[in-house]
């Protein structure tokens, strides 16, 4: 449904998309982790045929994004990290709308509205400015404007930033549902806790390149048993790394001022020799250890946490 | 086209959802003319004008008609106006058309002999159609001088009889008869000079026949505000379309504009749809306004193919100006403020607080080379100078060659937008 290979992009001086590819079945939830600045919108950009690549294609549903990208929006929807809604209309006046943006006309068009907002729990509310809804309406709506001409592909751009929990849950079942009608799903997101709830797949992307893919399972082993020590206090990066010859197996993820991260097995019992030798290079006044997880397999890929 | 028609049709419900700055805007123009009729309607004077410019045509070359004319040159009249005699009537349609005059008063020959034989003298007094308040004021001039003139003439007609009964050899020339003439001069004079108030004289001052002439403008109420309104409701115009292009600015802002890039529209339907939008709002906002106005202020609207070329042209123009604007502006205050310094200075150089026809020749000439200059005066030359569309080619050609500038700038700068990536 979606193939993009071997996607660049640069900016000026900035390579924001370095060889990205992958491939998205239809009703599959594919997800795109990274943090701010990582290749994300501009890998939605290209999707949408908003963004031209240096080099690489992107195909949805068989159409070449780049050489007719109105064709292949017909097949696309998208929904923003904005709420992009006019505010001063209903929710109905939106939906209608877009919906026409998307070519819907007359009967259809008062049908699929109908059925978008019964869905999203808005009917009631469908004929008030949207100015006058909650952020949850809101991003309901969002996502409505983005389903209603029920497209084969769905492209999320981190829809649940600033949500209370149970709106997020609220919309990841939404997703989830969705999926299951036999959309291809692209989720951006930089909550690892909600891509490992919701996608099939994950790509770890940082500085515009895809570190690890695979789904969930895949990730934590490639993650291996190891665990993650996280040392804070006030540390000396230029006195250069301590020395860790006599504890085997300790690897130095990353040193800063303020953060040493380690990644090794059974942390408990190597925490304390760990502490000694730290003494030379600084002072630690916190220490966290990390189970396996996505989370752990991120700082190891790219040696920052994904909120960096 | 369709996207771009829907997308126009999307931006003006929206207008029409939340219109209440709009509608406040739009009552702009009717209070700021309703405040100048207040000021200057009655009195037709607006402010401390540059003297008026009076041709004086003697046709009659006598001592009377010699009178007139430095009565009118008189130095208590020089603050007010300013005589010149011209030769002929040519020279004076020729100094009408240039906008050099705001009046020609003529004294036909005979003017002197008529007055010596105690008949009714006539005095020619023609408005420049052009001008509006300039005309009027060299009119109650006139007016003034003929008033005392008259009277003076009621003192005087019998010694004036006498002279004209010595010169054609009625009665013959005898020192007594010179002395008795020089007696009723002196006792004329002096009743005269004795008079305190003129006010209960009644006074006629002899015109031809102008049945076949527009009436002087500003004669009436509706006459003055179809001087003033187009200037006032253009000036109007070019804040509501600020407020409506900033709105085409913010949603690209909040990323509106990008969310329909995603969809199946265009970029050129985009474009086109944003142009559209702001033209039809504007047209249909002058056409409406214009109508209120004339009900309102009594306007007669004439020659509606002249009017509707004139504001289509005017508002493509601003909507090209604002669409220009906005495309260049990177946040919705600097675009504000662009538009601001430009609407100010347009509008005080395109004469909308007071026409620039009234403009010394220089800045005359200057508004009706701008955009919004020439159209007001286009529209003023149709509802108040009855010209016809031929009559105002140079400002319909002046507003639409500005409008297509500035809508191929428009194209210009929102297109390089619109590549986002």
């Amino acid at each position: 449904m979606i193939r993009i290979s071997h996607l660049n992009k640069s900016f000026g001086e900035v390579k924001a998309l370095r060889g990205i590819s992958f491939h998205v079945e239809a009703g599959e939830i594919y997800g795109l982790l990274g943090p701010n600045g990582a290749g994300k919108t501009t890998t939605i950009g290209v999707l949408c045929g908003l963004v031209i690549p240096d080099s690489g294609e992107a195909f949805l549903n068989g159409v070449d994004v780049i050489r007719a990208p109105v064709e292949a929006r017909r097949h696309l929807g998208v929904v923003p990290q904005e709420v992009t809604l006019y505010k001063e209309l209903s929710a109905r006046d939106n939906l209608g709308f877009f919906g026409q943006l998307y070519g819907l006309r007359g009967r259809e068009l008062k049908a699929r509205v109908d059925g978008v907002l019964t869905r999203m729990s808005l009917a009631d509310r469908s004929r008030e400015p949207v100015e006058r809804f909650s952020g949850g309406m809101l991003r309901r709506l969002n996502i409505a404007a983005g389903i209603l001409h029920r497209p084969k592909v769905l492209l999320l751009d981190e829809p649940t930033v600033g949500l209370d929990p149970q709106t997020r849950a609220a919309i990841l079942d939404l997703i989830r549902s969705i999926a299951k009608e036999g959309t291809a799903v692209v989720y951006t997101t930089h909550y690892m806790d909600e891509a490992e709830r919701l996608c099939d797949r994950i790509a770890i992307i940082d500085h515009g390149a895809i570190l690890a893919e695979g789904t969930l399972a895949q990730l934590k082993q490639a993650a291996g048993e190891r665990e993650i020590v996280a040392l804070r206090g006030t540390f000396r990066p230029d006195a250069g790394p301590p020395d860790l010859s006599s504890l085997p197996g300790v690897e130095i993820i990353k040193m800063t001022e303020e953060e040493i991260l380690f990644s090794l097995a059974n942390a408990e019992r190597q925490v304390s020799s760990i502490l000694e030798k730290i003494g030379a290079v600084g002072e630690v006044r916190e220490v966290a250890i990390r189970q396996p997880s996505l989370e752990n397999l991120f700082i190891k890929l790219t040696g920052r946490e994904l909120r960096d | 086209m369709r996207a771009a028609l829907l997308i126009a049709s999307h931006h003006l419900k929206r207008v029409i959802r939340k219109p209440g700055l709009l509608l406040l805007l739009i009552a702009v123009p009717f209070t700021l003319a309703l405040i100048e009729y207040a000021a200057f309607g009655k009195t037709v004077a607006v402010g401390k004008l540059p003297p008026v410019q009076i041709l004086f045509l003697d046709e009659d070359d006598s001592l009377a008609s010699r009178f007139l004319f430095q009565a009118l040159s008189a130095d208590q009249m020089r603050e007010f106006i300013q005589a010149r005699s011209v030769g002929d009537r040519e020279e004076a349609k020729r100094m009408f058309q240039k906008n050099q005059a705001s009046a020609l008063v003529v004294t036909p020959a005979g003017f002197g002999s008529h007055l010596l034989d105690g008949q009714e003298a006539e005095i020619q007094f023609y408005g420049n159609p052009v001008q509006t308040f300039s005309p009027q004021i060299a009119a109650s001039a006139l007016e003034m001088l003929v008033l005392i003139a008259n009277q003076l003439y009621g003192e005087v007609a019998e010694p004036l009889k006498t002279i004209k009964s010595f010169t054609e050899g009625d009665v013959p020339t005898s020192e007594e008869g010179v002395a008795r003439v020089a007696v009723q001069f002196f006792q004329g004079f002096q009743k005269f000079g004795k008079l305190g108030s003129l006010q209960d004289l009644e006074v006629k001052l002899q015109r031809p026949d102008r049945s076949g002439e527009p009436a002087v403008s500003g004669s009436t109420p509706g006459r003055f505000f179809a001087f003033i309104f187009p200037g006032l409701l253009i000036f109007a115009l070019f804040f509501i379309s600020q407020i409506l292009a900033v709105r085409l600015l913010r949603d690209r802002m909040r990323g509106l504009q990008r969310r329909i890039l995603m969809t199946r529209a265009s970029r050129g339907s985009i474009l086109f749809g944003g142009i559209l939008y702001l033209v039809a709002a504007l047209f249909v906002l002058l056409l409406v306004v214009g109508f209120l106005a004339s009900l309102v202020f009594g306007i007669q609207l004439r020659d509606p193919l002249s009017l509707l070329i004139l504001t289509l042209g005017v508002s493509v123009f601003i909507a090209g100006l604002q669409l220009t604007i906005i495309g260049m502006a990177k946040t919705d205050r600097g675009a504000s403020f662009a538009a601001g310094v430009i609407i100010m200075f347009l509008a005080l150089l395109g004469g909308t607080f007071i026409p620039a026809e009234n403009y010394p020749p220089f800045f005359q000439a200057l508004a009706f080379r701008i955009p919004n200059g020439a159209a007001q005066q286009g529209i003023i030359d149709v509802l108040v100078h009855h010209r016809s569309l031929g009559e105002i080619g140079s400002h319909v050609i002046t507003t639409w060659i500005w409008a297509t500038i500035f809508l191929w700038t428009a194209i210009r700068a929102e297109g390089r937008r619109l590549k986002i990536g």
